[in-house]
């Protein structure tokens, strides 16, 4: 049976383990088995790539799991790599299509909410994601004329405790605003309890959104854009198994988003109703 | 006897387009319905139905009433859009855009290649692309409908001529072909970026479409039909300034011109800004003195352009498409300001002139001449 190699930082995570899930479903159907290094469990210790890369057929490369140096020593393998919402190298990548979500996210916003201040939490900005849905965003707002003095950017490095450390302490700051977006769903859902634990009304005073989706934006009634994640590891499954099968790709493919309508954002008529009755 | 049987096949061709544009468009949703709207012979008709329904492009979908004399409940049919998926490419200067999409023009996927910096496109990149949509494929694909910037023949698939590209008499479409076994169709990026906004507009309006990219090419829709003699304009020359061309629309040519006047206002926020048309509409609300100056220049040279087609036509709408659209819809109020010193405003004021939000207009058209080259429907 042949194998496909998952190389991810930390396969607990749910946009990671949500990604293999997708490919090893596309990776059964053809009868292939997924071997994942898991390298960065411990952020501060992390291992060295142990895949037995003689007994891989191909590789799964998932966000910045690895360095531009290492995956230039995956590529000497001479073996398909397809890199997951990540690209550099020339490598083919699947990636979420960041610049779609984000301006459907900054319309939705701007249009129908009619938020006009925005806090915007940060991804890793060491990652792909992170630096273009920032800078996306960022293009967004200065379509609709949303002054730069308007939109405050917070750190959250894609992870739900620094985002929720950093968004307490600009609290504290008594700044006005109307909305808050967050590069991931994980750091909208702790925005939420945040802005709650102050007394804030969400979405009557502050509306809160999210790039991506799952079990955890559903169940905290998030209004998030989002490409299936399942679907980016099957999607990039079906790239790498096409490399294997002798097709020669380069670019990225980019998977369509679209605005899934939850509890935390309204149309300002609707909230400003609600807040005076 | 070669030729007549072509003759039938051409027929048996037309008259199954004719049946399924009228599912498609929702004229008749039963065999007998069918008959009446498109004219056909019942036996004809059901034979192309039974025909499409064992191809999958449409199913049964249980009964409709009966007529007001009695009889069977007639079967109702209905297109399925999840039958077949098209590739649609744009083939841009250096890159090439593409989108998967079904039959009802949702799209799938994207995949984008970037060139070689610095040098002109391949035959190869294309391939990339495509490639990068097979290894998506849900459905069987039905062709792949292409753009590229330059003059097509499009009933050979040949690309005639494309500055942008540095390609002459290249036959695409017959390259393709050869690789993917399936059929393909070429045209203009500018004429399939009208004719994706086409769709959006009444059927028999006169629309322009003015794409603005690394040149400036022009489409038209008259009374609602394509006309395929647009293309590349950027080599005209501006009268005001006959030692420029229209490419002075373009962003190399404002880079250069923003670069200029910088060196005159050294304060000038653009100096510190990435060059985009987003920074250029950023800095010129702020009041930047270069960016001022850029927009009244760029409205200068629309404002010419919508003078000479509004002159020639009177278009019920001109659409400016391309990544200029970021400036905003100051470009658009000063270029009519403009406009009204060169032309009488009653011309002015019965042509609408907007702004095409969407990026890649001409890979979404590139679906829809797909859909009308093979299926007849749209």
């Amino acid at each position: 049976m042949g194998q496909i190699g998952v190389i991810t930082n930390d396969k607990r995570q749910v946009f990671q383990r949500t990604v293999i899930a997708g490919a090893q479903e596309i990776a059964s159907t053809k009868g292939y088995g997924v071997l994942v290094d898991s390298l960065a469990e411990d952020p501060n210790h992390p291992k060295p790539l142990s895949l037995p890369l003689a007994q891989i057929d191909g590789f799964l490369v998932l966000a910045n799991a690895l360095e531009s140096a290492e995956l230039e020593q995956l590529q000497q393998t001479g073996k398909p790599i397809t890199l997951v919402s990540h690209y550099e190298l020339n490598i083919p990548a699947v990636i979420p299509n960041n610049t779609e979500g984000i301006r459907q996210l900054a319309d939705y916003l701007v249009n129908v909410c009619q938020c006009r201040r925005f806090v915007f939490i940060q991804g890793h900005m060491g990652q792909l994601d992170g630096v273009e849905r920032d800078k996306v965003f960022g293009e967004a707002l200065v379509r609709h004329d949303i002054p730069i003095e308007n939109v405050w950017r917070l750190r959250g490095d894609f992870d739900a405790g620094v985002a929720a450390a950093v968004l307490r302490n600009f609290l504290q700051e008594n700044v006005q605003f109307d909305a808050v977006v967050a590069a991931d769903y994980l750091m909208a859902s702790v925005a939420i309890d945040i802005l709650r634990e102050a007394g804030i009304y969400v979405p009557d005073e502050v509306c809160v959104a999210g790039f991506g989706d799952g079990p955890e934006a559903e169940a905290a009634g998030l209004t998030t854009v989002a490409a299936d994640v399942m679907e980016l590891g099957r999607r990039a499954a079906r790239q790498l198994f096409a490399q294997l099968d002798g097709l020669a790709i380069q670019g990225v493919t980019w998977l369509t988003t679209e605005i899934i309508e939850r509890e935390t954002c309204k149309p300002k008529v609707e909230r400003w109703h609600e807040a005076t009755h | 006897m070669r030729r007549g049987k072509a003759t039938r096949e051409q027929l048996k061709r037309h008259n199954r387009r004719l049946i399924l544009r009228s599912i498609y468009n929702g004229e008749a949703d039963n065999r007998a319905a069918l008959a009446q709207a498109t004219g056909l012979a019942k036996p004809t008709v059901s034979d192309i139905v039974n025909d499409l329904l064992k191809l999958g492009f449409i199913i049964e979908s249980g009964h409709g009433e009966s007529t007001t004399s009695g009889g069977k409940r007639p079967r109702l049919l209905e297109f399925v859009p999840t039958a077949r998926q098209i590739i649609g490419l744009a083939v841009k200067r250096h890159e090439v855009v593409a989108y998967l999409a079904y039959l009802d023009g949702r799209i799938v996927a994207q995949h984008h290649v970037a060139g070689n910096d610095g040098e002109a496109l391949s035959t190869e990149t294309i391939f990339y692309a495509i490639n990068g949509l097979l290894a998506q494929q849900d459905e069987p694909l039905l062709c792949i409908s292409m753009g590229v910037p330059g003059i097509v023949d499009t009933e050979s698939g040949t690309v005639v001529s494309s500055r942008a590209l540095g390609w002459a008499d290249m036959a695409l479409a017959s390259i393709l072909q050869v690789r993917y076994q399936l059929p393909v169709h070429i045209n203009n990026n500018t004429e399939l970026a009208a004719r994706a906004q086409r769709f959006t507009r009444e059927t028999n309006c006169n629309h322009v479409t003015l794409l603005v990219n690394r040149t400036v090419e022009i489409g038209f829709t008259l009374g609602g039909t394509v006309f395929h003699h647009g293309g590349d304009i950027g080599n005209l020359p501006l009268p005001t300034h006959p030692e420029h061309t229209v490419t002075a629309l373009t962003p190399e040519a404002i880079q250069e011109q923003i670069d200029t006047l910088c060196r005159q206002y050294p304060q000038s926020e653009l100096t510190q800004l990435a060059p985009s048309y987003l920074g250029l509409r950023q800095a010129y609300r702020h009041g930047d003195e270069v960016a001022i100056r850029v927009v009244e220049s760029l409205s200068e040279t629309l404002a010419l352009l919508y003078a000479w087609i509004i002159g020639l036509m009177r278009p019920d709408e001109i659409a400016l498409a391309g990544s200029i659209c970021d400036i905003g819809d100051i470009l658009i109020t000063l270029s009519k300001k403009k406009l009204y010193e060169l032309i009488p405003q009653r011309h002015v004021d019965t042509t609408q002139l907007t702004l095409a939000g969407e990026d890649n207009l001409a890979a979404l058209g590139a679906i829809a001449y797909a859909l009308e080259k093979e299926l007849g429907v749209l």
